[in-house]
């Protein structure tokens, strides 16, 4: 410290300081009560967004203030200044040192984790081997032949006015419009001309934009494009078409083969496979009360294949991957499971940061157990 | 001495007259016995007792209605459906609905089905318009008939429970030769009397009925009645009696579930056997035969199923549901609160009453516990899984605060705090689960003993806390500068809040661990976690600038009775978002409450700071 400049050294000490955390804590719980309500009109995905994974954001539109990352960043610098550089090594001062160190590490456990996590949900029938696990927010418009991925692009790119061309392929589309939120109708029972333009489904479909819902991934995302400037045979699907999240795909016939226009949630691909076996859902009995679930599942990876069991509060984690019993649907025929799929480097560190400020609370409380020492 | 011969001679004569009355209370069938009868409601085995008290709650508004027992209730509506639908039933509470069913004003509001029955047949095109509209735009008047309409469906339903086993309602045509037969003993002639009136009744005699001969009448009107039970009794699940375990199933069944799906065996006949039987000494108001019909159902009943503990889980209840622990607790508390008051000046040691206090304090503490523990071994998890649970909890760590607090400084005023904040609970509970104490099972994610000992205990023992400390910390602030000055606990003040923000802060994060377990997040932002982080931050934030010298002493005693508000809002007011993965704590209804309830707190915080403030009194200096 001493080897810093002075206005460096007040600085840091300003950072270090009680001055700077007496006002960020108030801030910090006025931004979390205001985010909190925010959820009820606006979904925890979008408020989230909005307030705690943001470093400022516009209050009424117009008015900046700092956003979660901004205000825990410095929360974080400052303890962990404060931490390093004024820490009292003392036994009197044992507990709240660890204390200190035990938040110090969640919030680092925060941060790694809001780069690394990935966070999605992969739904199996019975019986069915999948290794793909979809996000459950961001949507993506992908071109798709058969069931090899060509290209994607991410929904946020899709905006109205913009042109998409798929490289290597002769194929642009003009987006005209898109929806967070679609509503579906037919063509006659809306406002949208029909006219000899229109293809596929768009000739007895129309979609429109309606309020978003609050819950993201309840929100059926969409898109109507228009395909100019192909030739040949296929000059005929020039046209203006329109594709919605979970809808049927557009079919297009390009250089002799059959390529899909497919909007949806973003796929991954895990690097082993998840089988299906058997799904249980336990009733409490005589009611319709679910007691507990789980999914029996063969993992394969490479040669090796081995069974393993994932239920409610009993998750699976396999290479970095943690997989969770989320839901269960019955379809007419068969079970489905729906497993939530995280993969976080940063999923130790609450686990530790958690155990050292309980040991650190307690040791502080048990020194302070004689006399009045703060 | 006359005096005490007339005294002696009056007590001689009650004596006497009591003794008469000896015979006659034998004869009165010992209704409390059918309580103790299992059944299966809710996914949970629970005592006859148990369903009935709930039941009738949630009808009558109360468990004994105009002196009727809830279980005296249930045998008459199993046994005699006939007389149970004379006894008053339901609650109609709502003016405009008792004018609409031209029911009589009275007192209690509370009515029999057969007082009901013109107006429920009026209104049911009504009530059944009512059911296909969005739920959001009811209004009060339409809510209320609809809620109506199902109390009634639900307690036809439970009037048919045993219809099988009681005699059927037309008498039995002379060729059966069978004397007040019941469904179960007429059912098997019920093909050949198909085929009988089949051959007989032609078009023209239905609609000429009065042609018929009086043996083809009976015949026609006892097929009919043995018909209309069996679809009576085709959706009826509600009483399950029979356990199931001899097919190695956890489900129990109604008895006409049990008959009509064909699931009979030796061990349910022997038990529908036993039912019919407690079923004609009721009718025979046969004392002696009921207790014995009982008996022998009880036995045979908990020998068909295999829990071990179900027998002592029962009786437990049972025992539990007589003995009102909450409400002796409550009282207990408001006893322990009014002993010391003469003691609020002075200090416990000075006078007698202030002094008994905390021994009363400390024996509702011991009946609350006792509560909690019969409700742990009854659901046979943690204390602690609903947010009605959470508010007894909470009072039990309150209890136990204030008491030793107490032990160390004698402080009356923290008995009078400790007690009566965990009587408002007690009181205040009911409302967030409006069927009663019903002893509910969880949903599965919170189906895990471990979590809900870990995460949950420590939470709520951590609000516990916080509202311990705010008892304090008002009792300081409002003495402040005063004669009575506390300003000297200022320690304990900090010691208390240490306690508790160790406690919402493990819970909080704890919290997290179980959430990354189940959820595969450990932070998600929810609306339960943000209430509980900022309780953490909020007791971070005042002891952070205490120890910094930035509040003074009687702002910081102002920012712990604060704690109170901003444990209210994160443990109720969240809730009434509606949002987010903690939907088993969703409640409405409560935000006006919940305003009035910060609201008066900043205004005393207020209004106490600004009078210590006045009073100049001197700081207390401490390190």
């Amino acid at each position: 410290m001493v080897l810093l400049p002075a206005p460096l050294r007040t600085f840091i000490n300003w950072l270090a300081g009680p001055r700077l955390l007496f006002w960020l804590l108030p801030a910090l719980m006025l931004l979390i009560t205001v985010g909190t309500i925010a959820q009820k009109y606006v979904g925890l995905y979008i408020a989230e967004k909005t307030f705690f994974s943001s470093f400022i954001f516009l209050a009424g539109g117009w008015l900046p203030l700092p956003g979660g990352y901004l205000l825990m960043g410095l929360f974080t610098l400052s303890l962990t200044l404060k931490f390093l550089l004024k820490s009292q090594w003392t036994r009197a001062r044992a507990g709240i040192n660890l204390a200190h160190m035990g938040v110090i590490l969640l919030f680092a456990g925060g941060i790694i984790s809001s780069l690394t996590a990935q966070d999605g949900a992969m739904t199996i029938a019975e019986g069915s081997t999948s290794a793909q696990v979809h996000d459950y927010h961001q949507r993506e418009l992908m071109l798709v032949d058969g069931t090899r991925l060509l290209a994607a692009v991410p929904y946020e790119q899709v905006q109205a006015g913009r042109t998409l061309d798929f490289a290597g392929y002769p194929l642009r589309l003009h987006i005209l419009s898109t929806c967070r939120n679609c509503n579906i109708t037919r063509r006659s029972d809306s406002n949208e001309p029909v006219s000899d333009d229109l293809r596929g489904m768009a000739r007895g479909m129309a979609i429109s934009d309606t309020k978003p819902n609050p819950k993201d991934e309840a929100n059926t995302t969409g898109l109507t494009f228009r395909i100019d400037g192909l030739s040949g045979d296929a000059q005929e699907q020039n046209g203006t078409y329109i594709l919605f999240e979970d809808g049927p795909a557009t079919k297009l016939t390009l250089e002799g083969r059959t390529l899909e226009l497919v909007l949806g949630k973003q796929q991954r691909t895990l690097p082993f496979q998840v089988k299906l076996v058997d799904v249980v859902k336990v009733n409490y009995p005589g009611t319709d009360t679910a007691k507990s679930y789980h999914s029996d599942v063969v993992i394969t990876d490479g040669a090796v294949s081995w069974p393993a069991r994932i239920e409610m509060n009993g998750p699976l984690r396999y290479r970095g991957y943690t997989f969770y019993q989320s839901s269960f649907m019955q379809a007419q025929d068969q079970e489905l499971t729906v497993l939530a799929v995280s993969k976080d480097a940063g999923q130790f560190l609450p686990y530790l940061g958690t155990l050292i400020l309980a040991i650190g609370l307690l040791m502080h409380i048990y020194l302070r157990r004689v006399g009045d020492q703060p | 001495m006359n005096l005490v011969a007339r005294a002696l001679s009056r007590l001689g004569l009650t004596v006497m007259l009591a003794l008469a009355a000896l015979p006659a209370l034998a004869q009165e069938l010992d209704y409390a016995a059918l309580g103790q009868l299992p059944i299966l409601e809710d996914g949970r085995v629970k005592p006859l007792d148990t369903f009935a008290r709930n039941l009738r709650v949630k009808l009558a508004g109360q468990a004994q209605v105009q002196g009727i027992t809830a279980t005296h209730w249930l045998a008459a509506t199993l046994f005699d459906p006939a007389d149970a639908s004379q006894m008053p039933t339901f609650k109609v509470g709502n003016a405009h609905l008792r004018a609409a069913l031209k029911l009589p004003e009275r007192a209690d509001k509370t009515y029999a089905l057969s007082e009901l029955a013109m107006g429920m047949a009026a209104t049911a095109d009504q009530a059944a318009e009512i059911i296909k509209k969005d739920p959001k735009t009811l209004s009060r008047d339409e809510n209320d008939l609809i809620k109506l309409h199902e109390h009634v469906l639900a307690y036809n339903q439970l009037l048919q429970g045993l219809s099988l086993v009681l005699p059927l309602p037309a008498p039995a045509p002379s060729s059966l030769a069978l004397s007040d037969p019941t469904y179960l003993q007429a059912q098997r002639f019920e093909p050949d009397l198909l085929a009988q009136v089949r051959a007989f009744l032609t078009p023209e005699l239905i609609n000429n009925p009065e042609r018929l001969t009086a043996d083809q009448q009976q015949q026609a009107a006892f097929l009919a009645a043995l018909q209309q039970l069996r679809q009576g009794g085709e959706h009826n699940q509600m009483l399950r009696v029979i356990p199931l375990n001899w097919q190695q199933s956890a489900d129990w069944l109604a008895p006409w579930q049990v008959v009509i799906s064909g699931k009979s065996s030796p061990i349910t006949q022997d038990l529908i056997t036993k039912w019919q039987a407690a079923a004609s000494a009721y009718r025979a108001k046969d004392a002696a035969a009921w207790r014995s019909a009982l008996s022998a159902l009880h036995t045979a009943t908990l020998a068909a199923q295999s829990d071990a503990t179900l027998p002592a889980r029962l009786q437990l209840e049972v025992l539990f549901n007589q003995l009102h622990l909450f409400d002796v607790a409550a009282l207990t508390f408001v006893l322990a609160a009014l002993l010391c008051l003469p003691g609020l000046r002075q200090g416990l040691r000075q006078r007698l009453p202030a002094r008994c206090s905390w021994l009363v304090m400390a024996l509702g503490s011991i009946a609350l516990t006792a509560a909690l523990a019969c409700r742990v071994l009854i659901l046979q998890r943690p204390p602690v899984g609903t947010l009605y649970e959470s508010m007894l909890f909470v009072g039990l760590i309150v209890a136990f605060t204030a008491l030793m607090a107490t032990r160390r400084t004698q402080l009356p005023a923290l008995i009078a705090g400790g007690a009566l904040l965990p009587t408002a609970l007690l009181l205040l509970a009911p409302f967030v689960q409006q069927d009663g104490e019903t002893l509910t099972m969880l949903s599965a994610v919170l189906n895990t003993n471990f979590w809900l000992t870990i995460h949950v205990l420590c939470i709520t023992a951590g609000y516990g806390a916080c509202l311990a400390t705010a008892v304090l910390a008002y009792y300081m602030l409002a003495t402040h500068g005063t004669r009575h000055d506390q300003s000297a606990r200022l320690p304990l003040l900090h010691k208390l809040s240490l306690v508790a923000l160790l406690l919402t802060a493990v819970g909080t994060l704890l919290g997290g661990v179980w959430a990354d377990q189940s959820w595969g997040r450990f932070w998600g932002w929810d609306p339960k976690e943000n209430g509980a982080l900022i309780i953490v931050l909020w007791l971070i934030w005042i002891h952070h600038s205490r120890l910094a010298g930035q509040i003074k002493p009687l702002t910081y005693m102002a920012g712990m009775a604060a704690l109170a508000i901003v444990v209210a809002q994160a443990w109720f007011g969240v809730n009434l978002l509606s949002t987010g993965l903690h939907s088993y704590g969703f409640i409405e209804g409560i935000a006006a409450a919940l305003f009035g309830f910060t609201a008066l707190n900043l205004l005393a915080i207020a209004i106490l700071w600004v009078l210590a403030r006045r009073r100049n009194a001197p700081q207390v200096h401490h390190a």
